[in-house]
């Protein structure tokens, strides 16, 4: 073991028992005997995390932070129950880092549980089979756009996601016009055409989230597509499997809250309504069953086309036999985003002067009213 | 008590006890524990009760901070979890309640068909194949495929990337077994069942267990019809023409590939098929010939010559290495090959080292001890001087044991550094060649502007020029960079072999040459 890492371990075991310590020592006063001294102490306690590289914990305690700031400047939005499962996060991974420290991991084992601060992308041996699952665009605070495909790797058996970004200065910031550039200066192919065939990458780098880094040497080349079968592994027969597979995220409490993939071949879809107030545009849908769902979409301003498209679902020229969606419980209703319309048999879908035949239409991107079944 | 209101009571007490904090919690919070434990335990819900219970004993004065802080947690832990798959039960529950049956707008499967087929052949058109097959009750059966890439030199045995099939196939296993549709779309005329790729669902290759239902014969006059029939092909003026009951039959280039092999040696001009036929409008295809089927349409190797016919009329050393040329192919002994070669691999002349190294390589074995040599000639002062083709000879020689160096590769240039002469296209192979290897960067743009000089209808100069150009094809398709190819079809560098074939002595040309496997029939055969 090197020096650099010995530090670091070294750092994280400190960093474990002054968390500790804290979190008993907040716990031991109580919430209404909290001082705006603890503020200061959160924040040591973070710079405390991000110096043992403990980046998840980091952001914990900032969190915790702000909370706590909440909590004593008597703000409405302050809610205890949030509070004390923050605290009690924090606390599980504190103790599940020090297990693992324990049983002799080095800190790039830990990456799981701490996090990382930026992304490291690890060569994949072998060619890396993709098929598109998904493409979706987006617009950040910070002025980039970007269009992210998900595909599902049947060589890793995970989903993978490719991105490309583009700050909106110079791109606009529409990303429909941007799934229709080079991916990269390598790569000549568009994020489109990712996301309409079926592929094969060489010198693919994944980060440990399934990041996929097509810059560099890597290049693709098209292989025959599997056509359903690329959809199996998040194929929902009905709402409950939907439901079943939010419940299977949720069995542990460190793991990442993210709405989980679901396939799901809707019987019904009922008419859009549009909430100003909450900028959401949504579908009453039934599946085979007839168990009732919804499908909801924000009506952020890149995401105008996902709202038209929502209102075409219903309509027999473009209504699609199934949705790949991501999958969320509110509190009464079971919601989905959908992301990717799917069709049992090839439907014509038109771009400018061009007829393309595709499965899928890609609901963020692309316009239901260019589709004919 | 309901498990919702209990989760919420758990909450509840957790907030007392944070709020409050542990060094001092409420006094009334352990007995309320304790109802909430009864509670939990009445519904079942026995590790609750448990982590109640463990916290409402740590909340006693014998206990400190540190334990009651863990029993917290755990039950923290408890709830939390409980209470997201609780809501998750009542929202499936609510789902339910709210349930309207089965609806009838369901989306439903296009409708497919279930069997099994026997293929009788595949046709090509445009990029597209077409495989006929026959169904269990004699029907005719086509399904249709256009797949990602295709070479149409080796359409039998190279993989092709089939749409049809999801996936990397030999079309050769295709005609070889038997297929199952399962659920597949198609349609149905009059004459027969046309499907084609799906999204749902695959054909499935199996080996063939059961014989195949009789094929009758092409009625004539037929226009849209699969059957038996005779082909007469003979050799015109402009090649091939074949016919079968009067109509045309198309005679690809595989097919006359096929048909000059086996006329090359007998000489005559004329060859009568008896196979498979399928009648296109005012044309005729054949599919297959004889029983077992072969495929000469489809497969450049359906006709070889005995190894005996190339090893009888040379002279021993180059019937040698004739030999380990097709040593690979026939599957022969590598050791036993190797101390046969020995003596050829001593010889002084440079040219017929040079032959024996290609053998060698061909049987993968390391390169022997002629690098030296080949270095000493590079060395010679009039080295510069010398013609393109004999010092790549030398280079190539050389780059055997050692890669091509920054030096070799300047003499080169040196020596040729002329405008590149636009007709002489083996000297635009060897420089590409070089290009490849010793100037990578420059390969691109070299290839891009003399690269379609390479192309399928030249007329190849010299048996030696064959290898040579073939050597970079080869550089260049094993390459993994996106080089522009070369354009060089295997099938044309055979056919221009093989018109070579009466003036030429034998092994070089098949040593040049991928083909030679299309050629030549395993030992004995």
């Amino acid at each position: 073991m090197d020096k650099r890492t010995a530090d670091t371990l070294e750092r994280m075991r400190a960093a474990t028992v002054q968390l500790d310590r804290l979190l008993l020592e907040l716990a031991r006063q109580g919430l209404q005997r909290l001082t705006r001294a603890s503020l200061p102490e959160l924040e040591a306690a973070a710079q405390v995390a991000h110096h043992a590289r403990l980046t998840a914990l980091q952001r914990e305690l900032l969190s915790l932070r702000t909370e706590t700031e909440r909590f004593l400047d008597r703000d409405p939005l302050f809610r205890t129950d949030a509070w004390i499962d923050r605290v009690g996060r924090l606390s599980l991974r504190v103790d599940a880092l020090r297990s693992r420290l324990d049983q002799g991991a080095l800190p790039d084992e830990l990456v799981d549980l701490v996090g990382t601060p930026r992304r490291t992308y690890v060569a994949v041996d072998d060619a890396l089979e993709i098929h598109p699952l998904g493409m979706s665009g987006w617009v950040t605070d910070s002025d980039f756009v970007g269009v992210t495909t998900t595909f599902y790797s049947p060589t890793t058996e995970q989903l993978v996601m490719a991105s490309v970004t583009r700050p909106t200065h110079y791109f606009g910031t529409d990303p429909a016009r941007l799934a229709w550039q080079s991916v990269s200066d390598s790569i000549t192919r568009s994020m489109r055409e990712l996301a309409h065939g079926a592929w094969r990458v060489e010198g693919a780098r994944v980060s440990h989230d399934g990041r996929l880094s097509l810059a560099g040497e890597a290049y693709v080349m098209p292989v025959a597509s599997t056509g359903a079968r690329a959809l199996d592994p998040i194929r929902c027969d009905d709402a409950l499997e939907v439901l079943q597979r939010l419940g299977d995220g949720r069995i542990d409490p460190l793991a990442p809250r993210t709405a989980p993939w679901v396939y799901l071949e809707l019987a019904h879809y009922g008419r859009c309504t549009f909430d100003d107030t909450h900028g959401t545009a949504t579908v009453l849908a039934r599946d085979r069953r007839g168990l009732p769902l919804r499908l909801r979409v924000r009506l952020a301003p890149h995401e105008q086309l996902l709202g038209r498209n929502l209102e075409r679902l219903a309509d027999p020229r473009s209504r699609p036999d199934g949705l790949v969606a991501r999958a969320f419980a509110d509190r009464d209703h079971l919601d989905l985003a959908p992301v990717t319309a799917v069709y049992h048999q090839p439907v014509t879908q038109r771009v400018g002067r061009r007829t393309l035949h595709s499965h899928m239409v890609h609901l963020g991107l692309e316009p239901l009213d260019k589709v004919e079944r | 008590m309901s498990a919702t209101t209990l989760l919420a009571d758990v909450r509840g007490a957790l907030r007392v006890l944070w709020v409050g904090g542990l060094q001092r919690p409420d006094p009334t919070l352990p007995s309320e524990l304790a109802d909430l434990a009864i509670a939990a335990r009445a519904l079942g819900l026995d590790g609750l009760g448990e982590a109640l219970t463990t916290l409402q004993v740590s909340l006693g004065p014998e206990h400190d901070a540190i334990e009651r802080f863990a029993a917290q947690r755990a039950l923290w832990v408890r709830s939390s979890l409980l209470a997201e798959q609780l809501r998750l039960h009542l929202l499936g529950a609510s789902l339910h309640e709210e349930a309207e049956g089965t609806v009838a707008e369901a989306p439903v499967l296009p409708p497919g068909r279930d069997t099994e087929l026997w293929p009788l052949g595949i046709e090509v058109r445009d990029g597209q194949l077409q495989l006929h097959c026959l169904d269990p009750a004699g029907g005719w059966v086509t399904l249709e495929d256009r797949p990602l890439a295709l070479d149409p030199d080796d359409l039998a045995n190279e993989p092709i990337t089939s749409r049809l099939f999801q996936g990397e196939v030999c079309l050769g296993d295709v005609l070889d077994g038997q297929i199952e549709l399962v659920r597949h779309p198609g349609v149905a005329t009059a004459a027969r069942w046309v499907g084609g790729p799906a999204f749902h669902t695959r054909p499935r290759l199996r080996s063939a267990s059961t014989a195949a239902p009789a094929l009758p014969a092409l009625p004539p006059g037929a226009r849209l019809a699969v059957g038996t029939g005779i082909v007469t092909c003979r050799r015109g003026p402009d090649g091939w023409v074949a016919s079968s009951g009067g109509v045309p039959v198309a005679v690809s280039p595989l097919l006359a590939f096929d048909l000059d092999k086996r006329t090359r040696l007998d000489g005559t001009d004329t060859v009568r098929i008896e196979g498979v036929l399928v009648a296109r409008g005012d044309r005729r295809v054949l599919l297959s010939e004889g029983e077992p089927p072969v495929f000469p349409t489809l497969d450049p190797a359906t006709t070889r010559w005995p190894l005996s016919r190339w090893t009888t009329p040379l002279p021993p050393d180059e019937a040698a290495q004739l030999g380990a040329m097709a040593w690979p192919v026939i599957g022969g002994d590598r050791s036993a090959l190797a101390a046969a070669l020995a003596p050829a691999a001593t010889s002084a002349d440079l040219a017929t080292r040079w032959a024996a190294q290609w053998a060698g390589r061909a049987i993968g074995l390391p390169p022997p001890d002629r690098n030296p040599g080949a270095r000493a000639w590079l060395g010679r002062e009039d080295a510069g001087s010398a013609e393109a083709v004999e010092l790549l000879r030398a280079l190539w020689l050389h780059e055997q044991h050692e890669p091509v160096g920054a030096t070799l590769a300047g003499l080169l240039r040196e020596a040729r550094d002329a405008p590149l002469d636009d007709d002489d296209w083996v000297e635009i192979a060897l420089r590409a060649w070089l290009t490849m290897r010793a100037d990578p960067d420059n390969a691109v743009p070299f290839l891009a502007a003399h690269g379609e000089r390479l192309g399928p209808g030249r007329v190849l100069p010299d048996a030696e020029g064959l290898l040579w150009v073939h050597h970079a094809w080869h550089v260049v398709a094993s390459g993994k960079a996106e080089l522009p190819p070369l354009a060089l079809p295997r099938l044309a560098a055979a056919r221009a072999a093989l018109s070579a074939l009466p003036s030429l002595d034998g092994w070089r040309w098949a040593a040049a040459c991928d083909a030679l496997r299309w050629l030549l029939s395993p030992a004995g055969a």
